[in-house]
């Protein structure tokens, strides 16, 4: 029995070093395991980039259909549109570097647009400037693939009415103008009025007596203008040009209601 | 008897030791993993922060604008605003051919910090429909 208690207190040294050795492998399997989630943070933080990515060119491609819009709807070719975006296209796939990148581009065809464009500048009072892309974004590196597809929509349009009442001589002219940009109300950068004379020339409302432009906020213009000195004009026509804050061009031709 | 009782109880004191230089072992030689973890979230938080910044200046296209500009200190003045206290940035703008743009430091404090975020940012300036590249990098400061 003696032999037995002296052998064991003779062993617990040993014992001590293998529990220590076995605390040890605790400590390192949770420090492994710690490692091992860094690592699925890591590659979660690829997905961030490749994320950042696919924001940066979706971001990219409308600053790009809003700038080629406003250069066609100021007079610039149609097919401003088309070389922009493959120029945008190669840019983008020659800048990222963690991998394959695929950008394509559609441009929209269904009515009423042609060629990714619709401008209308009706004589209803309805103005349309608006481009329609679809894109396609594919993107991998060593461990990941993303695709993205998005389609960009960017419409400026404007609505207007105008009403005339004849007082002692002189037409008093009242023109509501309304601005949209993708359906929403949007504020001017600059907007001009012309109206129609009796020999059909158009002249800028500004240089008329009285002309007021007053600003709504709200994306609601309204213009007050007096013309004197000219016989009366029936259904008088009335032109509103103007440029959204994104350099967007539209205009509209409306007629009068006399009062 | 005595001395080899007392040999005995040096050895025991040794061993003791022993394990707890193993346990320290263990824990000092696991510590690298915990740094390179920590600054993992570093590098997440600026790089979330930095893009996060930069999207919002090009949102209404004023980034391009400004770039096409050559204003310099309107850019450095809006990412000091932009970006919280304790973070230093430095930017630098390329062109389509790579050439660098501005012609003097874009940036706010000194990046000397161990976690330095660079955020590249393609971007379209919608006034002339030129192309740019940006490269913002960004550093707690000490």
């Amino acid at each position: 029995m003696d032999e037995v208690m002296d052998v064991s207190r003779n062993n617990s040294g040993q014992v001590l070093l293998i529990t220590a050795l076995a605390i040890a492998l605790i400590i390192s399997s949770l420090m492994l395991y710690v490692y091992e989630t860094s690592q699925s943070v890591s590659s979660a933080d690829r997905s961030l980039g490749l994320n950042g990515f696919i924001r940066n060119v979706k971001i990219g491609s409308r600053n790009l259909v809003i700038g080629s819009l406003a250069n066609i709807s100021s007079g610039g070719e149609n097919e401003t549109l088309r070389i922009n975006l493959q120029r945008w296209r190669s840019f983008v796939e020659s800048h990222y570097y963690a991998g394959k990148c695929s950008l394509s581009y559609e441009l929209c065809e269904d009515s009423p647009y042609s060629s990714g464009l619709w401008m209308y500048w009706g004589t209803e009072g309805l103005g349309v400037s608006s481009a329609e892309v679809d894109f396609s974004l594919s993107l991998s590196d060593n461990s990941r693939e993303a695709d993205a597809t998005y389609s960009i929509n960017i419409t400026t349009h404007i609505e207007i009415n105008a009403v005339s009442k004849w007082i002692s001589g002189s037409h008093l002219v009242n023109v509501t103008i309304h601005l949209f940009n993708e359906g929403s109300p949007a504020l001017c950068r600059n907007i001009t009025v012309y109206y129609k004379t009796f020999s059909g020339i158009w002249r800028d409302a500004s240089t008329s007596d009285n002309y007021l432009l007053k600003d709504y906020g709200n994306g609601t213009y309204i213009a007050r203008f007096t013309i004197s000195g000219q016989p009366r004009v029936y259904n008088r026509e009335i032109l509103v040009e103007c440029f959204d804050r994104r350099d967007i061009f539209v205009k509209s031709v409306t007629r009068c209601m006399d009062l | 008897m005595k001395i080899l009782m007392n040999k005995k109880g040096q050895v025991r004191t040794l061993e003791a030791l022993l394990a707890v230089a193993v346990v320290f072992a263990a824990l000092l030689l696991t510590r690298p993993i915990y740094v390179s973890y920590d600054n993992l979230g570093d590098y997440d938080v600026l790089y979330t922060m930095g893009l996060n910044v930069l999207v919002q200046l090009d949102r209404d296209g004023d980034l391009g604008r400004l770039i096409s500009e050559r204003n310099w200190a309107e850019i450095a003045d809006r990412l000091s605003i932009m970006l919280p206290l304790g973070v230093s940035f430095n930017l630098t703008v390329y062109d389509e051919e790579s050439n660098i743009l501005n012609d003097r430091p874009v940036s706010g404090g000194a990046i000397n910090s161990k976690c330095v975020v660079s955020i590249q940012y393609i971007l379209v300036d919608r006034s002339n429909l030129r192309f740019y590249v940006i490269r913002l990098q960004l550093a707690w400061m000490k």
